[in-house]
């Protein structure tokens, strides 16, 4: 990439899918163009085609948003991308755990995954890319495995994909990751998404009439198991303890997506995400533990 | 008592509410800024110095109960404070949040006594100590020696 280049990303992305581009953009000169939200929170596709220009040169986005829960149309996002010349990464890392991905049928050009949120350890995951775009990519990282010949003052490197794993690798968390993408196989991955998106909508279907809950994400097909929410005049921090009381894990804060908290409003938000293993009995649970601290704290007003 | 009941004392709930010495200090000698890595508090402390005395202390910020409420009584503690006190008192303060007893010195301090079993919020009720220290190590001369 080199000076005036663009890069795409939206105002939704986790941290990771954008300090790494602040390095760039100050690096080399490159311009960072953020796509914003629609008013019922998905990527705004119409000012993504209007940023789209021939000096943008990579469009980063989600494929599943961490905090929103709503799936990205990967395939409309790669086609637009890619008729003006530029390459799509996509960050899989909340998707890869909820739902089958294909690459392919996808349109990445690169696809991204974290071992530690998929049933892994931490210390593993994969940047999956096309044949194609491997083999023009100089390594990274230097060292040993990823060479062919190497004399005192030069070397040369090993084909794809060792060529970009260089040094002993992370031998124990790679097997692990192994066995978490044999595991969610076994369930099924489109059995996974039908029950994380089924308790999702029952959750959002019970704290929608509820007074002083504020929802945030679509409803719809595209909704994956994911409820951020506030109540209104607790902070998320207090919301999560109270939970924490009841024996509920949920997640309190900006989900390292600061831009997105300022895109909707607020300093930080509370989260519950629903998977294989959670019950509707549990999003009862949870749904009453929520309204008795809506209760708690409003008595103190 | 229950588990919210015990740990959200309403002298917390009132002081989250209510903060004292909330807002801006056009007069301060120093302010400083301070974030808590756990995410959602931010807030920022000033503080007024005469003499090696604090006479005038705010803070200004957005937080959750546990990190609003002790900025709160932090400043009604420290109002009025010499510099080394009020360093003595965020010592204590951090002693008790890591689990020891509090010092008679904290006062309803005390009651924040419950986040020394909850990790998670442990940064929360920190916040606005740490910020307090950082501050005082701006104010020229201090610590002197």
């Amino acid at each position: 990439m080199q000076e005036g280049d663009e890069i795409i990303i939206s105002v939704a992305e986790h941290h990771c899918n954008l300090v790494p581009w602040h390095f760039l953009a100050r690096e080399r000169g490159v311009v960072i163009r953020a796509v914003g939200l629609t008013p019922d929170h998905r990527f705004d596709m119409g000012t993504y085609r209007k940023l789209l220009s021939e000096r943008t040169k990579l469009v980063s986005t989600w494929h599943m948003s961490n905090v929103l829960g709503v799936v990205n149309p990967i395939r409309e996002i790669a086609d637009a991308a890619h008729e003006v010349g530029a390459l799509l990464l996509v960050d899989g890392a909340q998707a890869a755990p909820h739902l089958a991905v294909d690459v392919q049928a996808l349109g990445a050009d690169f696809y991204a995954i974290s071992g530690h949120k998929m049933c892994g350890p931490t210390g593993a995951g994969a940047l999956w890319a096309s044949e194609e775009i491997l083999r023009a990519m100089p390594p990274f990282l230097g060292g040993g495995e990823m060479i062919r010949k190497v004399f005192v003052d030069h070397s040369s490197y090993a084909d794809i994909p060792t060529r970009f794993e260089a040094g002993t690798p992370n031998i124990a968390e790679a097997i692990g990751l192994g066995a978490a993408v044999d595991y969610l196989q076994g369930i099924g991955m489109d059995a996974v998404f039908a029950h994380d998106q089924e308790l999702s909508h029952y959750a959002l279907e019970r704290l929608t009439p509820l007074e002083s809950i504020i929802l945030y994400g679509p409803r719809g097909r595209d909704r994956g198991g994911i409820v951020t929410f506030n109540i209104e005049g607790v902070h998320p921090h207090d919301v999560a303890t109270a939970l924490d009381g009841e024996a509920i894990a949920i997640r309190a804060g900006h989900h390292c997506a600061q831009p997105l908290m300022r895109a909707l409003g607020v300093q930080a938000t509370a989260r519950a995400s629903f998977y294989f293993y959670n019950t509707r009995q549990e999003v009862d649970r949870f749904v009453e533990a929520v309204v008795r601290t809506r209760d708690f704290f409003a008595a103190f007003a | 008592m229950s588990f919210l009941e015990n740990l959200y004392k309403e002298i917390i709930l009132e002081h989250y509410k209510r903060p004292r010495n909330h807002g801006n200090l056009e007069s301060a000698t120093v302010q400083q800024e301070g974030i808590n890595p756990s995410c959602g508090d931010e807030l920022t402390i000033f503080l007024e110095v005469a003499d090696g005395v604090v006479t005038d202390i705010r803070f200004a910020g957005e937080g959750c109960a546990i990190s609003q409420a002790s900025a709160s009584m932090m400043t009604e503690a420290v109002k009025g404070k010499g510099l080394e006190e009020a360093l003595e008192l965020s010592r204590e303060f951090k002693a008790m949040i890591h689990g020891e007893e509090p010092s008679a010195d904290l006062g309803d301090l005390k009651f924040l006594q419950g986040i020394s079993k909850l990790h998670a919020r442990v940064k929360c009720a920190t916040l606005a100590w740490i910020t307090l220290e950082q501050a005082l190590e701006q104010v020229d001369h201090f610590p002197s020696g």
